[in-house]
């Protein structure tokens, strides 16, 4: 009966030890016998077949370091849900909508890169009104919400301060109480600081809109490399 | 031989757009942001005085906390006056001798953007000429938690029920001899039947004339039209509506 390598040792797939036990009363040619089967027993678990052996070696051995994967290959990218605290005065057109705000695990690895695909906005206050947004490596002041950007010249170069996109007064669409607006295709590389997966957000009106504190709910759409 | 001319009005050459000044004797009065020339502001866009296109017409504001801020992109990436809500307004008087006043027929235009939250049920008005008790209003008011736009001839309000005035829009109140109505980016008006009795003490922008509820937002252009003119016909209504839509990127 030959061995099957795929199915479990059982009564009907017997591992094939040569030789086979001798029968009889002991001697020792017999124990000699057993030794060899044992041997080739032994050799087929480790050598020959290697189940034993590269079990071992892979419980053994570290996880190995850098981008291996085993099994399925993890989602490229989310979508994160961000609402900003925003000032409850009307706004003057150019200033802070809301300051630099953290976004936890913009990025799949520790100091990784990704791509903003989409930035969606649910405007709950129903203003409809443009804005800059911004992404920051770091966390450095912008400006203060409703009043004009203040951020210095060595933290806007510190920070990696990026537009990422303008959402426009003819991107909003009218949904009864809120408006919404979609911008897609945005294709803004940004890169996380070394060692945190987090990143940070910031925004400039470009209006004179008047918000509820957590009337701008948006949707960060990003693609992970 | 004679040769007939060509029938209508054959263009050569690429047309001149249509502008508000093509009302001619029908334009009453025509507060434009875009015409920087006209407005007096400091280098923070603070607003002292804004020049009426048609005759000069200046209502100012003397006071910094008082006045309105100017910005070349506050309205739709346009330029456009931003009033606070709480203090800003522009005033002159008396209200000029040209506008319809007592029971005369006349219209008032605006067109801004509006930002109180619906939760603020504060009347705000971003327009309004006359006098104590006997003044006409366009501005917005909340009814049933939506904000509409709203026309007001001395005590008699008109409140429009189908376009929620939240964001960009065109106000449009119709001040007749008998009634007064508003409508917003040109759908059907709301009247209310009132003989008004328009005063003459001043022109408010960004409030109204004698009362508080001042406008908060922004306001691109204000007009006031004489109704009874000849060149106010249904073609040119039709114009002034579609121009102020595409300035305000109204569908």
């Amino acid at each position: 009966m030959a061995f099957d390598l795929g199915s479990p040792v059982s009564d009907t797939n017997p591992l094939p030890v040569t030789p086979g036990l001798a029968a009889g009363s002991a001697t020792a040619a017999k124990q000699d016998t057993g030794n060899t089967s044992i041997a080739s027993v032994d050799t087929k678990m480790t050598t020959l077949l290697g189940h034993v052996d590269g079990v071992e070696t892979l419980l053994a051995a570290a996880t190995p370091a850098g981008e291996n994967l085993i099994g399925s290959v993890a989602t490229p990218g989310d979508v994160l849900t961000f609402t900003p605290t925003l000032d409850t005065s009307i706004y003057a057109d150019g200033d802070t909508l809301f300051d630099t705000t953290a976004l936890a695990s913009m990025f799949r690895v520790n100091g990784g890169r990704a791509l903003v695909q989409s930035v969606s906005v649910i405007d709950a206050d129903d203003q409809g009104v443009a804005f800059d947004l911004f992404f920051l490596a770091t966390n450095v002041a912008f400006g203060t919400a409703n009043a004009a950007p203040s951020i210095s010249d060595a933290n806007a170069l510190a920070s990696n301060l990026r537009r990422v996109c303008r959402i426009d007064t003819a991107d909003y669409i009218d949904v009864g109480g809120a408006k919404i607006a979609s911008k897609d295709g945005i294709g803004a590389m940004i890169e996380a600081a070394a060692g945190v997966t987090g990143g940070y957000l910031t925004a400039v009106t470009r209006g004179a809109p008047t918000y509820t504190a957590s009337g701008l709910q948006l949707r960060i759409g990003l693609i992970w490399f | 031989m004679q040769l007939a001319g060509p029938v209508g009005r054959a263009v050569v050459g690429r047309a001149a757009a249509w502008a508000p000044t093509l009302l001619g004797g029908a334009l009453l009065g025509f507060w434009d942001a875009e015409r920087t020339d006209l407005l007096t502001k400091d280098g923070a866009g603070l607003v002292a005085a804004w020049v009426d296109t048609v005759s000069a017409y200046t209502p100012t504001q003397a006071t910094d906390a008082a006045k309105p801020i100017w910005s070349a992109t506050a309205f739709n990436g346009r330029p456009g006056i931003t009033f606070d809500g709480a203090d800003d307004t522009l005033a002159l008087a008396p209200v000029p001798g040209t506008f319809p006043v007592g029971a005369a027929l006349g219209e008032m235009w605006a067109l801004g953007s509006q930002s109180a939250l619906a939760a603020d049920t504060t009347s705000r008005w971003a327009f309004a000429y006359g006098g104590s008790g006997t003044e006409r209003r366009l501005g917005r008011a909340v009814t049933t938690g939506v904000n509409r736009a709203r026309a007001q001839a001395d005590a008699t309000t008109a409140t429009d029920t189908l376009v929620d005035l939240s964001g960009i829009h065109v106000l449009r109140g119709v001040f007749g001899a008998t009634s007064t109505s508003v409508a917003a980016d040109g759908q059907t008006a709301t009247s209310a039947a009132v003989v008004p009795a328009t005063g003459t003490t001043q022109i408010r922008i960004g409030n109204g004339a004698t009362a508080n509820g001042r406008w908060q937002g922004v306001l691109n252009a204000l007009f006031v039209i004489d109704t009874a003119h000849a060149n106010w016909t249904a073609d040119n209504q039709a114009r002034l509506l579609a121009w102020m839509k595409v300035r305000g990127g109204i569908a």
